[in-house]
């Protein structure tokens, strides 16, 4: 019996993914996954990627689901983020002095516009808003004005403020008003565990990367004569896990196709090796495979700091960002012409106080920046009504909100993602627009 | 060597947020798939478990997993004398999986010479890691199962995150000093241990807050997830409060263990909820928390968050309100003890009635799988199965002491249902049976076969599913089986045919939906 326990190039059969990405102890919450071991007598090498590659073409590979609208790419930034360093109040005197260890100051911003300044560490983007794909909304949030991690994710999660009970998601509830064909990969998560804003009546999918989803086997035989009997195992089960197993084994098919695939990166990509990166890199690929990708969901935690923040060039928001910056920049043009038909939308359950703490550090706040990008997006402009930093405009000394945060996603499903009943994504709220999106051409 | 190299106040990271936050929602939200997952599906679903199987019943709650020597034992002694023994750890022998534990020589060190010996980033590492190597091989073979669950539940209920930073030097003495002491104890104990805990004082910062600024991560977290919780009835003030009266509340940096520091603690009247003090002098700071974790850990918000938390690890997912309160109740009647809410919970007629309700989460799976196959474990290869079983935890996403949050893991079924880690569970099933395990050693699968073998493909089927699923299983499942053997139910099954397909055999038993349950 082999131990190799190296990750090989027969390890990611068909896959041009470098090792690089694979997940590290990365302070942005890298978890260890598991490297494939080679079993006794499997068949790798060019005989299994023409197996993978038989098995792919089974099931319809490349063939482009008609779906309604743009791919939706939402990433949540878990534990808070501080907008007011990612986008700079350049010309709030209240910024500075609240903050004298940790500002970012004016003259080490990207210029954005006269009265704010991207943090150094998200320079890549400012292609993206230069190209006026990407907008920012400034002072968003949700109205429930909780500090609490759990509440407000939980809220925002369920797009239903205050309401943290419950089945279903923005997202999950948004897929059962548009039409997306059958094919399995209408809600995707990249990561390992089901995002609550896709839940909803529609099976979701999650791995961390396309290559990793397959189970080994001594044979190809074995392998067929395995998976069947396990989809058989399943049937007539009245239990969550039976019909996670069908999705489980339905996907494996299609991704095993999708991985025997060459892929090459666009140009002026280069994806760091971070948690975010690899699952940035993951997401361009199942984009580009053209196999109905809907939705697709990433969280990218490691932003709750409330000590240690450090200063714009070093410590942990700078590498915080520095990941987000690179990664976001990348993946954006990595999917090149795929631009046109893909929106992200970027948020936090809350922003940071404006004030610094005694540990260096920020505690939890009320308003956030968001980020929106997508090749119909009306970028390069801070949207929303900025309501200042003086203390009357402040809300418990926290930069308030003046954009509801459910507004500008539910532009987004309306103009880019087909949306045709946002009161039921959205229920007992009537969104404004702030016109950050262009509509779809029919 | 040792100077005594002292705790480094540079870095005091905080626990960053989730590495599973919407998993964290998970926990009580009902996601997803499973709106739409209890859709009726045609056919004969998963069968009750038997009669006789108030014993297995048991011990799938009560332990990580059955074994036949254990369903034997059980079987002998009674279900009550079963329970008595578990609730009794310290009279069971535990030598054997001391002798393994060996393999983790911090695990007898104390904090400050954990710093000494281990104190590089990859020291750290090394650290943490037999932390974790020791929780999932006490998972696995002590005797004292439900210590173990329960140093699970209370670790994952007061959790604490080894940072890169001090917390990881600080979490085996957490272990050690702070959980297994009082996990079967008073639940008001534990609180205040928990705030005398330096793992918990370094992860959320308190050891660093101080007047006039105080940090409220403590304050927070324990009014929110480690008691009276965010529907309590506390306000902002409240936290703030709080945040005031735990100031002092510190760790000693050269021996890295408990120190109330005066100099830091915030004087004057204080208020939190129902209850108040006066505060008056410095020094009085840590009788002060004292007394604040007492109000709170007898209010009835706890009393019923302790009882919940309880209901959904041993009897369901959703546990009736009505068991939920009576389990409450009796918190309260008896002086907060964690024993008497659980006799309570197993003597009620919902736990009775709960078979198979519980989705198998990574970490009893894995502890299952491996205890369900007699395996043992390889002493003289060191920490090689540890961190061969570590790896898979990790792949499912429960790597013992690595959830970033202070909330823990869910205990809830949706909250573990990826298609990766429902893949990945298949293919733990698949290495353990096929025996590719570094570090420990799984007997040969014809061991799981009466002697003589059995000489009919049925035969075959049936008794591997006895071996290991303890229970029947439907006819069509059974078909599913017997079509992977590739033979009819009476055929005779030739020897090398057997051999090829007895460790697959065994891995889909193992990946059934029988097993995936407890």
């Amino acid at each position: 019996m082999t131990n190799d326990t190296t990750i090989t190039a027969v390890d990611v059969v068909g896959d041009e993914e470098p090792t690089a990405y694979e997940d590290c102890h990365c302070d942005d919450g890298g978890r260890v996954l598991s490297r494939r071991k080679v079993m006794a007598g499997a068949a790798v090498g060019a005989a299994a990627t023409a197996a993978h590659l038989a098995l792919g073409t089974r099931v319809a590979l490349g063939a482009t689901e008609a779906t309604s609208g743009d791919v939706l790419v939402s990433i949540f930034l878990k534990g808070g983020v501080d907008g007011l360093s990612a986008v700079v109040p350049v010309t709030e005197s209240a910024y500075f002095s609240a903050r004298p260890n940790l500002k970012v100051a004016a003259s080490q911003v990207v210029p954005l516009d006269g009265r704010f300044g991207l943090h150094p560490k998200l320079a890549p983007l400012s292609d993206a808003w230069l190209r006026g794909d990407l907008a920012l909304v400034h002072a968003a949030g949700s109205p429930d004005a909780s500090r609490s991690h759990f509440d407000m994710v939980a809220g925002l999660e369920r797009g239903i403020p205050g309401d943290k009970w419950g089945g279903t998601g923005w997202i999950g509830r948004h897929l059962e008003t548009v039409s997306g064909g059958a094919t399995k990969f209408r809600a995707v998560s990249i990561g390992d565990y089901v995002q609550v804003r896709l839940a909803g009546s529609t099976p979701i999918l999650a791995t961390p990367s396309i290559s990793q989803f397959r189970l080994f086997s001594r044979t190809e035989k074995e392998r067929t004569t395995v998976e069947r009997a396990l989809d058989e195992l399943y049937q007539g089960v009245d239990r969550p896990i039976a019909v996670q197993a069908g999705t489980t084994l339905e996907a494996m098919r299609i991704l095993s196709g999708i991985a025997a695939q060459p892929y090459t990166p666009g140009a002026g990509v280069a994806y760091t090796g971070t948690t975010f990166g690899s699952r940035m890199y993951q997401v361009a690929k199942l984009v580009k495979a053209g196999v109905g990708v809907q939705s697709v969901a990433v969280d990218y935690d490691g932003w709750d700091i409330h000590a240690s923040f450090g200063t714009p060039t070093n410590g942990r928001m700078a590498t915080a960002l520095e990941s987000l910056g690179a990664n976001l920049a990348s993946f954006w043009n990595d999917l090149g012409e795929h631009r046109e038909r893909v929106t992200v939308v970027l948020m936090s359950e809350f922003g940071r106080r404006l004030a610094e703490n005694g540990t260096g550090g920020l505690d939890h706040g009320r308003g956030q920046c968001m980020f929106v990008l997508g090749g119909g997006i009306n970028g390069g402009r801070v949207y929303g009504t900025w309501p200042g930093l003086s203390p009357l405009s402040l809300d418990r000394g926290d930069l308030a909100v003046t954009t509801d945060y459910r507004d500008v996603l539910a532009e987004v499903l309306v103009r880019r993602c087909g949306s045709t009943d946002i009161g039921k994504v959205f229920p007992g709220h009537t969104p404004s627009f702030l016109g950050l999106a262009q509509a779809q051409s029919a | 060597m040792s100077e005594g190299r002292t705790l480094s106040r540079r870095r005091f990271l905080q626990a960053t947020a989730a590495a599973s936050g919407a998993a964290a929602v998970g926990r009580t939200v009902p996601a997803a798939a499973s709106d739409a997952l209890t859709l009726p599906i045609a056919g004969a679903s998963l069968p009750l478990l038997t009669s006789d199987d108030t014993v297995l019943h048991v011990v799938n709650r009560l332990t990580f997993g059955p074994t036949p020597e254990l369903m034997d034992h059980v079987r002998t002694v009674g279900v009550a004398a079963f329970v008595d023994e578990q609730m009794n750890p310290g009279a069971l022998d535990d030598s054997a999986c001391d002798e393994i534990l060996e393999v983790f020589p911090a695990l007898k060190l104390t904090s400050q010479e954990q710093v000494a010996q281990y104190g590089t980033q990859s020291g750290g590492d090394n650290l943490v890691n037999q932390l974790r190597g020791a929780r999932v091989v006490r998972a696995v073979w002590s005797k004292r199962q439900l210590q173990e669950m329960l140093v699970d539940l209370w670790g994952n209920h007061f959790n604490t995150f080894p940072s890169s930073g001090n917390t990881r030097y600080l979490k085996i003495h957490e272990d050690r000093a702070v959980l297994r002491p009082h996990v079967l104890g008073r639940f008001r104990d534990l609180l205040v241990a928990q705030l005398h805990n330096p793992a918990m004082l370094a992860y959320l910062d308190n050891m660093m807050s101080s007047t006039p600024k105080p940090n409220e991560n403590l304050a927070r977290e324990m009014l929110e997830l480690h008691t009276v919780g965010s529907d309590g009835g506390y306000s902002e003030a409240d936290v703030a409060a709080a945040a005031k009266v735990l100031t002092g509340m510190s760790v000693d940096f050269t021996t890295c263990l408990f120190r109330y520091k005066p100099e830091l603690h915030h004087v004057g009247a204080v208020k939190v909820m129902g209850w108040s003090h006066a505060n008056a002098t410095a020094a009085g700071g840590e009788q002060v928390a004292n007394s604040l974790a007492a109000y709170l850990a007898t209010h009835p918000a706890t009393a019923k968050r302790v009882a919940w938390k309880l209901c959904v690890r041993f009897v369901s997912d959703t546990p009736s309100t009505t068991l939920v309160s009576s389990a409450a109740q009796v918190y309260l009647d008896n002086d907060t003890s964690i024993a008497a809410v659980l006799r309570h919970i197993l003597g009620s007629q919902e736990f009775a009635a709960s078979k198979g309700a519980k989705l198998r989460r990574p970490m009893e799976l894995v502890a299952a799988h491996v205890r369900n196959l007699r395996t043992t474990y390889e002493v003289e290869r060191g920490l090689t199965g540890a961190n061969e079983l570590l790896r898979y935890l990790g792949a499912l996403g429960q790597l013992p002491s690595n959830w970033w949050l202070p909330d823990g893991y869910p205990d809830t079924t949706e909250a573990w249902l990826s298609s990766y880690a429902v893949l990945t569970r298949w293919e733990f099933a698949q290495q353990l049976s096929v025996r590719d395990m570094p570090g420990v050693a799984v007997p040969p699968p014809s061991e799981l076969m009466p002697f003589p073998r059995p000489q009919t493909a049925g035969a075959m089927v049936d008794e591997m599913v006895e071996r290991l699923a303890y229970q029947p299983i439907s006819t069509a499942h059974r078909d599913a089986l017997l079509r992977y053997v590739g033979l009819a139910e009476g055929d005779p099954v030739p020897d090398a045919h057997y051999s090829w397909q007895l460790p697959q055999l065994a891995a889909l038993v193992l990946s059934s939906p029988y097993l995936q349950h407890r």
